[in-house]
């Protein structure tokens, strides 16, 4: 008798994808608000961005009911921190206690593919992308999710620097002024929902810059 | 000889049986010998390109044991009968699969197609979204193909099974069409492709709606991939099945006008194409009558590109280039000035 496979299991995917861009001073986040299981649609306006702190924002995709639990196991520690340190948690503090966070349940993860962005203790923008379990890195722009490697292309054509093999490195930060940075993220999700069936419905964008977080929502297609 | 208990679990194992078979002289009674068993064996295999290696010479092999038992009583061996389905390519795809080697992922049509008939005739409805699992490989495609003048098939599942499927029925149309100098009907469509579909046990996966205008009236058809069929007033079939059957039977109603026929069409398609995400872009309509046919493809667009950057983009060449190095190519040829002419 064959060796029978576990028919049920503990995750599902409920598709999506996000994106993040650092400037010199502010940090887009953005991600669609399609949740879906299978070949269905949940809901067409569900948030997968949260707001762990004044200047941190987070955006996930993959299965939600995880990331709904890491974030609030997130929002706990930040809440004991602030009664520690009697401060915010900075940006790369955060990234850093996401990445702890995600480790901790190395052999039995949470389904979460992340972006964190925010403004580092200078004010500069700054975005830390992760894998499932906590292996992050501080980048200039990344997207995370079922849309991503329609989307990541593009975004290597048109921001990053020349060659990391050049001297003298090159920040990866973009040279983009805000406004542009917005147009590029709406085209990329316009032209992610246009091949990917789990993008779609609306884009949920936050900009956090030095006067606070502001959010902005844009139409994709409904198919 | 343990041939008899050879395990007879293909087609092809009963052909080299056969094979053995004839060999054993019947007047003298002596066993094969086991050499020219192996040669008999060895020389099917070799020459049937079809033949999976392992899984024919295993399981003969094991299966006879020449472990000197030469007194044994002539026994008839059970053979199958002649022809039947040839499934040896499906054993080999599940000893592959098991070993990890997964067959390449076909392109589906995941789809919502429908049919309707209403006062003067059929209408079929179907979305023009193809996916190659979560990606959209073609924006616009035609899922309703032609099948004869007055007969129409909309199709769903692997998007190359329903192209060769239908093209392959409708030649056999036409071929008919002059054979007997009539008009088609839906039904001798309708037995054609159930008859093939069958044949291949499912594996040909086409799901299709068959519909259009004969003599005898205005037919529709389902047609599932195993070849069972149904005629029904109206239908639905894909991923996006449930999402416009939900309008169907909500809306529809015997003798329908052309226009009401074509909106409720319309509506079921968007269900399909708004709540499945198997199905989408835009709506293709083919009204048939006992007039005529009109293909309205394209007859909704709903879902226009959301943003288009005024500006645009530019891609420059971002290939850095660190070091250049030119090597001449060396001049391998000397050439030699008056040589002698040459020689015819």
């Amino acid at each position: 008798m064959v060796k029978q496979q576990a028919n049920w299991s503990p995750y599902d995917n409920n598709g999506g994808s996000c994106v993040a861009i650092a400037g010199a001073d502010y940090c887009v986040i953005a991600a669609d608000t399609r949740m879906s299981t299978g070949y269905n649609i949940l809901t067409r306006e569900y948030s997968k961005i949260c707001k762990l702190a004044d200047k941190c924002v987070m955006a996930s995709s993959g299965f939600q009911a995880d990331v709904k639990a890491l974030q609030k196991q997130l929002a706990a520690r930040h809440l004991i921190y602030q009664h520690q340190h009697n401060k915010q948690m900075s940006c790369p503090a955060m990234a850093q206690l996401l990445s702890n966070t995600l480790y901790y349940k190395r052999f039995f993860p949470y389904y979460s593919f992340n972006v964190l962005g925010g403004l580092d203790n200078e004010g500069k923008g700054c975005v830390f992308t992760y894998d499932a379990v906590g292996s992050y890195e501080k980048v200039g722009y990344s997207s995370q999710g079922s849309g991503s490697t329609l989307i990541t292309p593009f975004l290597d054509n048109q921001l990053k620097s020349p060659s990391p093999l050049l001297l003298p490195v090159q920040d990866a930060v973009t040279p983009l002024v805000e406004a542009e940075a917005i147009d590029l993220v709406k085209t990329v999700f316009a032209s992610a929902s246009e091949r990917d069936i789990y993008t779609g419905d609306k884009i949920e964008i936050v900009v956090v810059n030095a006067t606070g977080i502001r959010r902005e929502y844009m139409e994709l297609r409904k198919d | 000889m343990a041939v008899e208990q050879a395990n007879l679990c293909t087609p092809q194992d009963a052909a080299v049986v056969r094979t053995l078979r004839v060999f054993r002289d019947p007047h003298v009674d002596r066993e094969l010998e086991p050499a020219t068993v192996l040669i008999i064996i060895t020389k099917h295999v070799m020459s049937s390109p079809s033949l999976n290696f392992q899984t024919q010479i295993s399981g003969l092999i094991l299966s006879l044991s020449f472990s000197g038992q030469r007194n044994m009583s002539n026994s008839v061996i059970e053979v199958p009968p002649k022809g039947g389905f040839s499934f040896d390519l499906c054993k080999r795809n599940e000893m592959l699969a098991k070993k990890g080697v997964n067959p390449p992922s076909f392109r589906k049509t995941g789809t919502t197609i429908v049919g309707l008939v209403f006062q003067d005739g059929v209408i079929l409805g179907a979305d023009t979204r193809a996916t190659e699992g979560p990606i959209v490989c073609d924006k616009n495609c035609e899922k309703i193909h032609y099948m004869a003048p007055n007969i129409y098939c909309c199709g769903a599942g692997t998007a190359a099974d329903t192209e060769a499927v239908t093209d392959m029925v409708s030649s056999q149309l036409q071929l008919h069409r002059y054979h007997t100098g009539r008009e088609s009907r839906v039904v001798t469509a309708l037995t054609l492709l159930k008859r093939h579909l069958f044949n291949y046990q499912g594996h040909v996966s086409a799901a299709l709606v068959l519909g259009g205008v004969d003599v005898t009236g205005p037919h529709l058809h389902t047609i599932y991939p195993h070849g069972s069929t149904d005629t029904l007033p109206f239908a639905t079939m894909g991923s996006g099945s449930l999402a416009a059957m939900a309008v169907f039977e909500s809306k529809y109603k015997e003798g329908l006008t052309r226009n009401e026929g074509i909106e409720l069409v319309t509506e079921a398609i968007c269900s399909g194409i708004f709540n499945d995400l198997g199905s989408g872009s835009n709506v293709d309509v083919c009204v048939i009558t006992k007039g005529g046919k009109e293909y309205l493809r394209n007859h909704l667009q709903p879902n226009p590109r959301t943003y288009t950057n005024s500006k645009g983009y530019s891609f420059p060449k971002k290939t850095e280039v660190l070091l250049t190095k030119i090597i001449p190519l060396k001049e391998k040829v000397e050439i030699i000035e008056g040589g002698d002419a040459m020689e015819e």
